[in-house]
């Protein structure tokens, strides 16, 4: 990967682009393998742990100071149905038949937010760079660069990116994996107040280290599957869910597969500075063959016209 | 009054078209006071509505034809269709004006519409559409400037300008064929969303073929249009000739799409939802098949049918833009985006902006000069359709 990269640079360079290039090192190359792959942290979020608090909801609701949920006219607060521009992670439930049959129903629990990829497609996808993946895991926005053609919300495999529609002056908006704190090795917001431990914060490595070994001490309970092991190429946000309700049931998108989204453009991209030159070449070529053989041909058809003409 | 009656006939059509710009107006300055919410049905789940599907995806393929004609006569040198070498290239010029004009309303933040020209990030498809434009946009503003200079009577600045026409036309196959291609790679990242029926890597490949068949169609569309408007000869001989041309290239897309839905095994999805095969089926029927049988008899040298078969391609690949960036993720996303009326008046404004420059270039410039003298031309002026 990193070769056809530096290739690619190369031949802009040739092309005399190489100055437009931004060194940033926050670009560095979405497809190249996880750059810390020991150090960069993520969330560990266990369905089966959650007891549908919303503590989590209004920790990052304060924390990025987003306006608070709506409330009903007795009191009771309406905790939302769906992630915009204002709300960043959000509970989801579903209530299930109880597995011992006795006791009626059980709920269990989904929590939603960005999944924070290895390969991040909003950040491949991004033109000017706004949205970028730090090397300590989180995917977070500098707005002042975004120009708002929102290719990040409609590349994003998950659908996390939300805009402010409503807004002359619009951002894009998501869960940043409260940067701010991670970048300083501090735990998320959601994840420091979580009273059960739903919610775990650490390295990629050891967040699976532990997925795995809660897995392995109650099969039972849980689905064999840590969803963001694998997909989209992995993900530093991970989900273990119940055997009742497996991730499949719980409506995570199941058909991502396990190949980077920043490649699928890539594999067309990397041949646009091969494919500038060789139409070039051709074209200059195709150009003084045919002007090789004008002469006598524009005569000919100069004739031509006029005898047409003349006809007429 | 007396500028406007240089610039456009005042005709009933030119009134409605200027009414429709008005109200054009009067929506983009609610959407730059309120934010796209107020006047747009775009969503968190559609991100994208007609603005980017019909203005831009299909726009900058009207435009196509501008390179391909450039290109044939300059580089291949076939002299013939000289006369609508012109025309093709203000189409173009044109076309991407309104494209731009387009992007303007639906970026959120125009402003930093230079954005990525300082902060340029390569892996993205949408850096490459972005600088395509603008590099673009600036070679047809160079290959068009000859006509003012002319106009001008600059004889120096028009034998100067001249010198530069072949690097012009070069750079603008050059920019198009990526332009072009790069339009489909934004949808790549789709994989997930998007229907098989249109979903597949060579997308680039596909949006490329689609943008000189409808490129091809257009040149046949403006010049029967404008052989019309301005009560000249049309270009019966030339048009006969790209009509070919342009059937053999839909053929070519035609069986290249069998073997691409064949080869990655996507017959299959054809069914699965009746809202997105309802709409494939019309894709192909009306814009591909229909034309490619009745532009293979005869009736491509009749102007009529030529006429309409070149307004069905149109139609067609426009269709399959739209179908390829909205249509197509309804069963994915289990909900439908219809555009919004004011969406609607925006792009219809857009357009009717587009046809009056074009009458009013036309009218101004030397455009259609090399046509053929008029008084000369044997054949009746008027053409029915
Ligand atoms: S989940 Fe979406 S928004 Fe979050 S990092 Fe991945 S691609 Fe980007
Ligand atoms: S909307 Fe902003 S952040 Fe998203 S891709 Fe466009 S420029 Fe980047
Ligand atoms: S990581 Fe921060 S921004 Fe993301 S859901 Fe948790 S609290 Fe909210």
């Amino acid at each position: 990967m990193d070769c056809t990269r530096r290739r690619f640079i190369k031949i802009l360079g040739i092309c005399g682009a190489a100055a437009l290039i931004d060194d940033d090192p926050l670009l560095a190359d979405p497809l190249s393998p996880s750059l810390h792959p020991n150090s960069e942290f993520g969330l560990l979020n266990d369905g089966t742990r959650c007891i549908g608090c919303h503590s989590c909801e209004n920790a990052c609701r304060e924390y990025n100071n987003l306006p608070a949920f709506e409330t009903r006219p007795d009191g009771e607060i309406l905790y939302p149905t769906e992630l915009n521009d204002r709300v960043f992670t959000r509970i989801e439930s579903k209530t299930i038949p109880s597995v011992d049959s006795s006791t009626g129903e059980t709920v269990t629990y989904r929590r939603h937010q960005c999944n924070h990829c290895l390969h991040p497609s909003c950040v491949s996808a991004c033109p000017v760079g706004a949205l970028v993946k730090s090397p300590e895991g989180p995917v977070y926005y500098r707005a002042e660069r975004c120009i708002g053609c929102r290719y990040c919300m409609n590349a994003c495999p998950f659908t996390i990116p939300k805009y402010e529609w409503n807004s002359n002056k619009p951002f894009i908006r998501k869960c940043t994996m409260c940067s701010e704190k991670v970048l300083q090795g501090e735990p998320t917001s959601c994840a420091s107040v979580c009273p059960t431990g739903a919610i775990t914060f650490g390295t990629r490595n050891e967040l699976l280290e532990e997925a795995r070994q809660r897995i392995a001490q109650d099969p039972d309970r849980y689905h064999n599957h840590i969803y963001g092991e694998f997909e989209v190429g992995g993900t530093n946000v991970l989900y273990l869910s119940s055997s009742a309700v497996p991730c499949a049931d719980f409506g995570f998108p199941m058909n991502v597969g396990n190949e980077s989204y920043p490649s699928l453009t890539w594999a067309a991209l990397s041949r646009v500075p091969g494919i500038a030159l060789y139409v070039v070449v051709w074209v200059t070529f195709v150009y003084f063959i045919t002007q090789h053989r004008i002469p006598e041909e524009l005569k000919n058809r100069e004739s031509e016209k006029t005898d047409s003409d003349l006809k007429e | 009054m007396a500028i406007l009656s240089k610039l456009f006939k005042p005709t009933v059509w030119n009134f409605i078209a200027l009414a429709i710009m008005f109200v054009g107006l009067i929506i983009a300055v609610i959407r730059f006071i309120y934010g796209l919410g107020a006047v747009t049905n775009l969503s968190n789940t559609y991100p994208w509505g007609i603005w980017i599907a019909f203005d831009v995806l299909s726009g900058v393929a009207l435009a196509a034809g501008g390179f391909i004609i450039a290109g044939t006569v300059h580089i291949f040198n076939l002299r013939e269709y000289q006369p609508i070498v012109k025309p093709a290239v203000l189409t173009a010029f044109l076309g991407y004006f309104l494209v731009i004009v387009g992007l303007i309303v639906d970026l959120g933040l125009p402003w930093r519409i230079y954005h990525p020209l300082i902060y340029p990030q390569v892996h993205s498809a949408m850096l490459e559409v972005a600088l395509c434009v603008m590099f673009y946009f600036t070679v047809l503003f160079f290959e068009f400037l000859p006509n003012i200079f002319e106009r001008l009577n600059w004889k120096v600045a028009t034998r100067w300008i001249h010198m530069f026409t072949i690097p012009l036309v070069i750079a603008g196959i050059m920019l198009s064929c990526l332009h072009q291609s790069s339009l489909g790679s934004l949808l790549l990242l789709n994989k997930e969303q998007l229907s098989r029926l249109w979903y597949t890597p060579s997308l680039p490949f596909n949006f490329f073929m689609q943008a000189v068949a409808i490129g091809l169609a257009m040149v046949i569309f403006e010049s029967q249009m404008s052989s019309r408007l301005f009560n000249r000869p049309p270009e019966d001989k030339i048009l006969t000739s790209i009509s070919k041309g342009l059937r053999n290239i839909l053929f070519i897309y035609l069986i290249w799409r069998v073997i691409d839905l064949t080869y990655n095994g996507n017959w299959s999805v054809l069914g699965n939802s009746r809202f997105e095969t309802f709409w494939f089926s019309v894709e192909w029927i009306v814009g591909v098949l229909i034309p490619v049988l009745l532009l293979s008899t005869n009736l491509h040298k009749n102007p009529t049918t030529r006429f309409w078969m070149a307004t069905l391609v149109i139609f067609g690949i426009i269709l399959g833009r739209i179908n390829a960036s909205l249509t197509g993720m309804s069963s994915y996303f289990n909900q439908i985006y219809i555009a919004s009326w004011e969406e609607v008046t925006i792009s219809a404004a857009i357009i009717c902006a587009g046809l009056l420059l074009f009458q009013a270039i036309v009218r101004n410039l030397p455009i259609l000069e090399e046509n053929g003298d008029e008084e000369e031309s044997p054949e009746p002026a008027v053409v029915t359709y």
